[in-house]
């Protein structure tokens, strides 16, 4: 039982850095239907930016927040300039300029900042050995438990903006139907572009909090856990914040179930195999994922 | 007013062959040349990159299948020639049949789940394909040496080669072979594209349901296309892992970023068009080259030296913006944009021009971008 309440402390917070993403990719995807490869990269960049706000003499949680600030505005632009003019020509385009930022955020965050080697990044929780709440004999480190917090926070705050606002109707509204959207007056590209900066300013905020579970920021670190983060938005269907969240914590719960129970058939090395086996169950069994609508394809 | 040539008439046919030569020119010249081992190096490099891409233009520039995981199947290759040379002590010409028949089989595996996917979620899986790939490599470590991988691997040139032995010699015959390797595989794409089946891939690509409607068998095609592709990527490999002399799965280009440089030499080559992949490769190797070499040119200012000394990645930056740009001013890549211009100067029409009305105002190759088409 201790065992099992401790593997499923690790999945959850593991898995709420997974739903950061996740979130993020949804909410680009409803808008658009593009998905943002980069969003992991994106995440990165908006970590290396906190670690330097940090570094100029910003407090930790200050530098946090001006990073999703900037990537917010920053990806606005990438939306107006970059990804909806070439959604004019083809989702094949999309998805090269996609990896084309992929590449460009990987390559520059060595080159801006001269590191090669991982850059110590100030823990945003209480981080000493004994920070833990023990539960059921199970240790809950404190700064796991701040992930799962921040994550029920933006989770809050991203639902009162969908339900509650005005913007946020005209965000459900150009997600439910592009089309008719503009004939009632919702401005569809300002939509768009609001759409790709809280996405980016929602993965600013998983960087960060990756960045502060490892003790640093490196180039290659969201590699796995944006791969991640496509599993969990295809468990929980690509159009579904609740299922972005959802499938986030069960993919986290479930990996790391998978490698405790089993450390020598899976173990920490091959977690991502069980992302793979979801993406794939998922895809060929329901395709919209748990909590995503289905698509009828006009030919 | 562009020159109009007749397809197939004699100056059309001349055309063809001053290409043909020019290119045998640029392939067969470091024969002739006193080059060193390093430059042969070099040179296999980029013969191995461009056929990674063209493995690549085959599956996503022909029949529209994305694919962010061509680094697996590369791998797969390196490595199944790494273990049958080190642990079962085979020549290592004769792995390259078996690794193009293991990859081919993976492939179809791959290739039949993805059947049932479209565009972005069949690029997902071939994500988590590449993803995944070396951690498998690590987790079987009995087999594949983990971490440190499998070294020791080198080719010695046969002795009908009449190639000298030892560095150079090897160099040399390392070279000729990746040559080769592209050379079938140019063949091979060139034929299969120019067959039923290539028509039935294009048809795929540009509309699956209509294809499907006509009589194209779209599961096959779709299927056979992945594992072929997936052979041609591991033969090449298995080049690369000769020429590393071993192989790793900490190599970059057996992760995902790997994958990712196949498909920026295929765009910036041109997708769907056969000599992309290799016009591709040569720019990208020769500028990522030319960047590293940047701090030390003596032309250029001292402040920029300065401000680029301890910077990596600038090509790897410039690839990035030039990937972005490209779909904005030329999809087709930069052979698409110099047939573009090209066209400017000579047309080559179908048949001869007699009459002006039934000429086709403009030959279309064809398109992997569906520009003109209104999304709806």
């Amino acid at each position: 039982m201790e065992r099992f309440l401790q593997y499923l402390f690790d999945g959850i917070s593991q898995g709420s850095i997974y739903a950061l993403l996740a979130l993020g990719l949804v909410i680009i995807y409803r808008g658009s239907g593009h998905l943002n490869f980069a969003q992991g990269e994106m995440a990165m960049i908006s970590a290396f930016l906190a670690w330097w706000y940090a570094d100029l003499g910003l407090s930790p949680w200050l530098a946090v927040v001006v990073s999703a600030a900037t990537a917010f505005v920053v990806a606005m632009g990438i939306e107006r300039f970059v990804i909806r003019p070439i959604g004019h020509r083809s989702p094949f385009a999309v998805v090269v300029a996609a990896i084309g930022l992929f590449l460009g955020f990987n390559a520059l965050a060595p080159f801006a900042w001269k590191v090669t080697i991982p850059e110590a990044f100030e823990s945003l929780f209480p981080n000493e050995p004994d920070d833990f709440v023990r539960i059921g004999g199970a240790e809950w480190r404190e700064q796991y438990i701040g992930v799962l917090a921040v994550l029920a926070i933006t989770s809050v705050v991203l639902y009162l903006l969908f339900q509650r606002t005005r913007f946020g109707l005209a965000m459900r509204a150009v997600a439910s139907n592009p089309e008719s959207s503009p004939l009632v007056g919702i401005r569809t590209g300002q939509v768009l572009a609001v759409s790709w900066g809280l996405a980016a300013a929602v993965g600013a905020l998983g960087g960060a909090m990756v960045a502060s579970l490892r003790g640093n920021v490196d180039a290659s670190m969201m590699f796995t856990i944006f791969f991640a983060a496509t599993a969990a938005a295809t468990l929980g269907g690509y159009d579904s914040l609740f299922g972005a969240v959802f499938g986030g914590l069960v993919l986290g719960v479930f990996e790391n179930m998978a490698a405790g129970y089993q450390p020598d058939l899976v173990g920490q090395e091959l977690k991502g195999v069980v992302s793979l086996l979801v993406i794939l169950v998922v895809l060929l069994i329901k395709p919209s994922g748990l909590f995503g609508s289905q698509r009828v394809e006009r030919v | 007013m562009p020159f109009r040539l007749a397809y197939g008439s004699p100056p059309h046919w001349a055309l063809r062959a001053l290409g043909a030569l020019a290119l045998a020119y640029v392939a067969l010249s470091p024969a002739f040349k006193d080059l060193s081992p390093s430059e042969f190096g070099e040179l296999t490099d980029i013969a191995v990159l461009a056929l990674a891409a063209l493995s690549l233009n085959l599956l996503i520039g022909f029949t529209g299948q994305i694919s962010i995981g061509h680094s697996a199947f590369f791998g797969i290759g390196a490595y199944t020639l790494a273990i049958l040379v080190s642990d079962h002590g085979w020549s290592p010409g004769w792995t390259y049949p078996v690794a193009a028949v293991v990859c081919f089989v993976v492939g179809v595996l791959v290739g039949i789940p993805a059947l049932r996917l479209k565009g972005l979620y069949l690029a997902l899986v071939t994500l988590a394909l590449a993803q995944i790939f070396p951690a498998l490599v690590r987790k079987f470590d009995e087999l594949t040496g983990g971490s440190q991988g499998i070294g020791g691997l080198s080719y010695d040139a046969p002795g009908w080669t009449g190639l000298e032995s030892g560095r150079r010699g090897r160099a040399e015959w390392m070279y000729w072979l990746a040559l080769g390797t592209l050379l079938v595989g140019y063949v091979l794409v060139r034929n299969l594209v120019k067959s039923r089946v290539g028509r039935s891939m294009v048809a795929v690509r540009d509309n699956s349901t209509a294809a499907a409607v006509m009589g194209v068998h779209v599961a096959f095609t779709k299927t056979i296309v992945f594992g072929l592709s997936a052979a041609l990527a591991g033969v090449a490999g298995c080049t690369f892992a000769l020429r590393q002399t071993q192989t790793t799965p900490e190599n970059v280009y057996l992760t995902i970023l790997g994958a990712i440089v196949f498909l920026v030499i295929m765009v910036v080559g041109g997708a769907g068009s056969l000599m992309g992949p290799i016009v591709g490769a040569i720019v990208y190797y020769r500028v990522d080259q030319f960047s590293r070499e940047l701090p030390d040119k003596s032309w250029l200012p001292e402040s920029f030296r300065d401000f680029l000394v301890g910077r990596p990645n600038l090509a790897t930056l410039v690839f990035a913006l030039l990937l972005i740009l490209l779909m904005f001013v030329a999809p087709f890549g930069l052979v698409g944009l110099a047939k573009r211009v090209g066209r400017r100067i000579v047309q080559v029409i179908p048949g001869a021009p007699t009459d002006p009305a039934a000429m086709p105002s403009e030959p279309t190759e064809v398109p992997i971008d569906v520009a003109e088409q209104p999304t709806v």
